[in-house]
């Protein structure tokens, strides 16, 4: 019984969706997406995160007090949360609000910290990758060099051909090996929501039957 | 003087003072210089009264303004936030004034507006600025009685929340609808000589409002209306008549009517002057026609023609007309002057053709009015090389869904020559086609090129010709304003459409189109929302109910003592009233009241009222027949019997009328008449009018049916979308296979399933995090719930939380998702429990983290690196997160195992990590573990569709070679 409701709701919401998927019947597409749907995600979606909110504030709490390893920071978790929430309840998410000053002159420099690090990280994993050890890193070391080149007006100098030639490379070899890929992901989506939505697979539901 | 501890107190105190004094002061006169300067409050020219148009300097760019915030009230002591103009602070406003129109519906109340009155931010006490109108019932009564109030009601609430209320004016024995505040907006229009105060305020970036402008008043006064930009007479020489077209000025919101009239005895410049003084046009002008200009904001036919007898279109050939509007208020004006343009019939554009359809695949809202084939024309070209020898032409195809092309034909012609030099037969329309230039040719002399289509009509029976010219701007060959269909010259002309509905027949514009277009998809939306005019407000006070009206002469305060039973709470009041079908038997709409008593009601008063008309009228009608009338005289009053006659039959006998009023339950008996009135308001009528814009129109023909009626067309809801044939088709063959194959899997065939290195080595990594004690790592990527790939990575988790349990190891699940979170809480339980080891679940270690992309990577890199990894999992779907996480596990040495679908994430992936799952993998992994026959069906039943596929690209790649585009077409684009 534990199982079989969800089941049976999963099953139900999915011969709906798959009805909406094809006809763009005014009872499937405004009465149940726009009318029903959509009202009802935007309100249940509060409550899911209040249990995210929770689960991390237990996490923490229970950090200080086991004294685990590095908990002081639990700290800084609790006193970013409650300076945020309060600046957002009480100022508002505006612009010239506190939230807002914090978003922009604290969330979105320690984002873009991250981000910039990609370059570098980037940097480390092309080497990795363009290590000639066999024919196939060598056919990607030669194609990537092509493709970097082009893109560079140094490229244009070097030979006129070069940008036509990477064009090509990224159209056509990399163009159908993407679509390769694309094409399995488009086919195994359609299979494990076959397989939900005939109840071959049920992981979702939280491990065995 | 010693500075001792004593004396310093005091010192520093004083010190403080001074600066705390310095700052306010600098921070007001910083107030002071940030207040809007020149903030005026004019009336809106040429308008019905309704609108004042406020004006004033923006502040400079350097004091960061973000808005201007425009306040409105009937007292300069108390005015409520109206309007923000939002203004960008880098770029600030580059024109010297800023303007503000109040000339449409305001918001007056809706669900933003504040429950009680609130004065604005950062204003002192004593300021008159105050945030939205509140929805306190007596504040909105006061100031309703200076604005025209328009409710607008969501259909269902006004069928089934409305109140049956009375007024406390005993003498009104009207039952009104009464809205709660909450149910409805109510929008504000200005009433003509009613004072308003105005001002406004700047905000700049740090959101601190600015002092506010120097109150303005103004009061809004109804103008004579602009006269109209030009009008057009034709006389139809050959058919002795007169044809007139105009063009409407740019404020034509409150037109009501206009007037041709035949003006003699003037020159063109006295005209000029005089036509400002209406008493001395009146003694030079004659009206010859007259007509309707709108329906509320709706524009009508802006053409008319009047037959003359030969000895009158003599006269007519140097007569002069001018075109006088009428607005709401009678006030008028003259347009200039026009001399007839003397042509023939045979000189008129075709009679256009049209048909009205359904539109297909759609939720049933629109229909396509089509009136040609399809057209095709060129829209650009560019050069391909630096000889100019080869040019991609761009084209458009316009044509209606229902419409097919097979191929385009293209034929180039030199400047001068007859003969085409090339030819291109377009068989997969992707809009542009290769050009190839003779040698020698100079390109940039130009070209002609003929396109014919093969469609459905009989091949190659409409011509479409252009010129395609060098355009000195643009450096190529751009096609010419002129497009030839069949050698005659059609860019002039326009197609204009109109439509009707049930229950009249005047036709009401819905678009202009030129000549490029053959078909225009009209939106026939669903009834969502009503709009009433608010008659008054009404609430209780103690025993007392207090109505104030405003739908009398003036706006009167009513109370009275509250009935026993009686609705009473706070109420905005509008009309009852609603249509619930159309009579076509007797040509009138049928009206009845939302509440079961007051229709009754209604219709034994109607019946009473209209039994009385019709007696009065009759008599007339038998004294005016004996003194022998005018015919047209005569035929008035008959039909206005009609009229009445058909109205009484009506409301006595209509069925569905009928059948309303025998429901006695409230929301019944609206649902009934909600499915009846919203069926036949959505039943339109067309028609095509060929112009070109000066007089020389000609009008299609009204579709008839078989019985003389118009046909009235009402769009349909489709139930399935027949472009998803194929992909239904698909859908199903592949759920066939799959079924076939998992009952072979059940039936113990051995399916070989191909190795996947990622998957094996799972049982491995996570051998090595148990041996060398350290915990795991599982990580959802940032997909959500509805992402295949997460779904994925949730079998997959399964399977790993179960090995971890078993062998006691750790594994940690930072989420992204707070949706995903307990699903995944869930699911690493019941593998605990599962494998016998409840005793070792920790809630904890499945937590959430964050839904920030970059705080999530900060939150899983400091996990890794403080807790030593030993194995990382990254399955799911991952975006720019997912390198900056590898190289880190990387980095403290982690075996790494990741899949994803997403294509661009997947070379990081490869690069960092020791296995990774490719797209399909990633999905096939949970089948792969549990090796259960019916998951492993799936797989099987994948590969196969797969060699399908690849079928089918490779059949379509060959059949396309060879210009056979059938299958190619088949297969849907998206």
């Amino acid at each position: 019984m534990k199982k079989t409701i969800p089941l049976l709701i999963v099953i139900v919401g999915g011969i709906i969706w798959v009805l909406w998927a094809f006809s763009p019947h005014y009872l499937l597409q405004e009465v149940f997406y726009n009318k029903f749907y959509l009202p009802w995600s935007y309100a249940s979606a509060p409550f899911a995160m209040l249990l995210g909110v929770m689960s991390l504030s237990m996490m923490h709490s229970n950090k200080i007090k086991r004294r685990a390893p590095k908990w002081q920071y639990s700290y800084f978790f609790f006193a970013g949360f409650i300076i945020t929430a309060l600046a957002g309840f009480i100022g508002g998410t505006q612009k010239g609000g506190v939230f807002m000053w914090m978003f922009e002159n604290m969330q979105m420099p320690m984002s873009a910290t991250m981000f910039s690090l990609l370059a570098f990280y980037m940097a480390s994993a092309a080497y990795k990758a363009f290590r000639a050890r066999s024919p196939e890193a060598t056919v990607l070391l030669v194609a990537a060099i092509v493709v970097m080149l082009a893109q560079v007006p140094l490229g244009m100098k070097i030979s006129k051909h070069l940008p036509t030639i990477s064009q090509w490379i990224l159209d056509v070899p990399n163009l159908a090996s993407k679509r390769g890929i694309m094409l399995g992901v488009g086919l195994g989506s359609v299979a494990t929501s076959l397989k939900i939505l005939l109840g071959i697979e049920r992981s979702y539901l939280g491990g065995g039957d | 003087m010693r500075l001792d501890k004593r004396r310093l107190i005091p010192v520093l105190l004083l010190v403080l003072i001074a600066l705390v004094s310095v700052v306010i002061a600098q921070k007001q006169a910083q107030r002071d210089d940030y207040v809007v300067q020149d903030f005026k409050v004019e009336d809106v020219p040429s308008d019905d009264g309704s609108g004042l148009m406020l004006s004033w300097k923006p502040l400079e760019r350097d004091k960061r303004i973000i808005e201007y915030r425009v306040y409105r009230g009937v007292s300069p002591d108390q005015m409520f936030f109206l309007e923000s103009i939002q203004v960008n602070p880098k770029s600030g406003v580059a024109s010297d004034k800023m303007y503000y129109y109040d000339n449409s519906g305001s918001e007056f109340l809706d669900v933003n507006s504040p429950g009680k009155l609130k004065r604005e931010k950062q204003q002192p006490s004593n300021s008159p600025l105050f945030r939205k109108i509140p929805r306190d019932v007596k504040l909105l009564a006061e100031l309703g009685k200076s604005y025209d109030l328009l409710s607008v009601i969501e259909k269902n609430h006004l069928y089934y929340s409305s109140k049956e209320v009375y007024s406390a004016d005993s003498a009104d024995s009207t039952a009104y609808a009464g809205m709660k505040m909450n149910r409805q907006t109510i929008l504000a229009f200005l009433k003509p000589g009613q004072k308003y105060y105005y001002t406004v305020l700047a905000v700049n970036e740090r959101n601190q409002f600015q002092n506010f402008a120097k109150v303005a008043e103004g009061s809004p006064v109804p103008d004579a209306p602009d006269p109209a930009n030009a009008l057009y007479s034709v006389l139809l020489e050959d058919k002795n008549e007169l044809r007139f077209e105009w063009e409407y000025p740019l404020y034509k919101d409150d037109l009501q009517q206009y007037q041709i009239l035949l003006v003699s005895g003037v020159s063109d410049s006295t005209w000029l002057r005089v036509r400002k003084l209406p008493t001395a046009v009146e003694n030079i002008a004659t009206p010859i026609a007259a007509g309707g200009v709108s329906q509320g904001y709706l524009l009508l036919k802006n053409y008319t023609s009047l037959p003359v007898d030969a000895a009158q279109a003599a006269q007519m050939k140097n007569a002069r007309f001018c075109l006088q509007l009428i607005d709401s208020q009678g006030m008028s004006s003259y347009s200039a002057l026009s001399t007839p343009r003397l042509l023939q019939s045979a000189q008129l554009p075709p009679k256009p053709n049209f048909i009205v359809e359904d539109k297909p695949n759609d939720k049933g809202d629109r229909l396509t009015v089509l009136w040609d084939k399809p057209i095709v024309f060129v829209t650009k070209t560019s050069s391909q090389n630096k000889d100019n020898t080869k040019l991609k032409i761009n084209y458009q195809l316009n044509k209606a869904e229902t419409q097919k092309v097979k191929n385009i034909y293209f034929e180039f012609f030199k400047a001068g020559e007859s003969n085409a030099f090339a030819k291109v037969k377009e068989y997969y329309q992707d809009n542009s086609i290769m050009l190839k230039v003779p040698a020698g040719y100079d390109y940039a002399k130009g070209f002609r090129v003929r396109i014919t289509m093969d469609t459905d009509s009989p091949k190659n029976d409409y011509v479409l010709e252009q010129d395609l010219l060098w355009d000195k701007k643009m450096m190529t060959l751009m096609p010419g304003k002129e497009l030839y269909r069949n050698g005659y010259e059609v860019s002039t002309l326009s197609n204009v459409v109109y439509r009707r509905g049930m229950a009249s027949d005047t036709m009401i514009l819905v678009k202009k189109n030129t000549s490029f277009d053959n078909n225009l998809d009209v939106t026939v939306a669903y009834p969502t929302v009503l709009q009433k005019p608010v008659y008054g407000f009404s609430y209780a006070s103690g025993d007392s109910l207090i109505s104030i009206m405003y739908n009398a002469e003036k706006p009167t305060r009513f109370a009275r003592k509250i009935k026993p039973g009686e609705n009473t709470g706070n109420y905005s009041l509008v009309d009852a009233g609603i249509d619930v079908t159309y009579d076509a038997k007797n040509e009138t709409s049928v009206q009845t009241r939302l509440f079961p008593g007051p229709a009754l009601q209604l219709v034994k008063e109607q019946s009473t009222k209209l039994g009385t008309q019709i007696k009065e009228l009759e008599a007339n009608l038998a004294t005016m027949s004996a003194l022998n009338p005018a015919p047209p005289q005569l035929a008035k009053m008959t039909d206005q019997l009609k009229s009445l006659k058909g109205k009484l039959a009506s409301l006595t006998s209509n069925p569905e009328l009928k059948k309303a009023n025998a429901i006695k339950s409230k929301n019944g008996r609206m649902r009934y008449i909600a499915g009846l009135r919203e069926d036949y308001s959505r039943y339109q009528g067309y028609q095509v009018v060929k112009t070109d814009g000066k007089g020389m129109f000609v009008e299609s023909d009204m579709l008839l049916d078989k019985d003389g009626k118009p046909v009235l067309t009402k769009p349909v809801s489709n139930w399935f979308d027949r472009n998803k044939f194929v992909t239904l088709f698909a859908t199903l063959l592949f759920g066939l296979s799959v079924i076939i194959f998992v009952n072979l899997a059940k039936r113990g065939k051995d399916l070989y399933i191909r190795p996947i290195a990622g998957l094996s080595e799972i049982d491995n990594a996570i051998g090595r995090a148990t041996e060398m004690g350290r915990p795991m790592l599982y990580c959802m990527g940032n997909g959500g719930l509805s992402d295949v790939a997460t779904l994925a990575s949730m079998g997959i988790l399964g399977l790993v939380a179960k090995k971890a349990a078993e062998y006691d190891t750790k594994l940690i699940v930072p989420c992204y998702d707070y949706i995903i979170m307990p699903i995944a809480q869930e699911i690493v339980r019941e593998a605990h429990y599962s494998v016998g080891r409840p005793d070792t679940y920790d809630k904890n270690s499945v937590f959430y983290l964050t839904n920030v992309q970059f705080a999530y990577v900060a939150g899983v890199n400091g996990i890794m690196i403080r807790e030593r990894m030993a194995t990382n999992f990254f399955m799911g779907f991952f975006a720019a997160e997912a390198l900056l996480m590898t190289e880190t596990g990387n980095a403290v040495g982690a075996v790494q195992i990741a899949g994803t679908d997403a294509i661009t994430q997947i070379p990081f992936f490869i690069t960092t990590c020791d296995y990774t799952l490719i797209g399909e993998e990633l999905y096939a992994a949970s089948a792969y573990l549990n090796r259960e026959p019916m998951l492993l069906g799936t797989l099987k039943a994948q590969d196969y569709f797969k060699f399908v596929i690849l079928s089918v690209v490779i059949v379509g790649a060959i059949l396309s070679t060879f210009q056979i585009t059938g299958l190619t077409l088949l297969l849907p684009l998206k």
